[in-house]
């Protein structure tokens, strides 16, 4: 397989680079405001 | 690791990422919801002191 494509998805090396790098950084954001959630309930009313 | 989305189709798995976080939501919050404790449109223990503070026309002592 090169990297100028024939891959399953059809994209190539650089291009599922790009798309990761904003995948990771939405997993991140999403992350943190699920974060940030969990400790304002927890100061509502911790579970433990 | 970036490597994956040349096997997996990244609209594919945006959306299936998306229909499971949001049906995932959607089921935790309507069973907090369903809570006592954790029921925030109601209170805790809405359902047991609605169960209690029925009213009457008789005053306390006379019941």
């Amino acid at each position: 397989m090169s990297d100028q494509g024939g891959s399953p998805s059809g994209l190539t090396s650089n291009e599922a680079k790009e798309f990761h790098s904003a995948y990771v950084q939405g997993f991140l954001g999403f992350t943190a405001i699920a974060v940030v959630a969990h400790i304002l309930v927890w100061m509502w009313r911790p579970w433990f | 690791m970036h490597r994956m989305w040349m096997i997996f189709d990244p609209r594919r798995v945006l959306v299936a990422n998306a229909a499971f976080l949001f049906v995932l939501a959607l089921f935790i919050h309507f069973v907090l919801l369903s809570s006592a404790t954790y029921n925030w449109i109601d209170g805790p223990n809405a359902a047991a002191s609605a169960a209690v503070s029925h009213s009457s026309a008789m005053p306390a002592s006379r019941q």
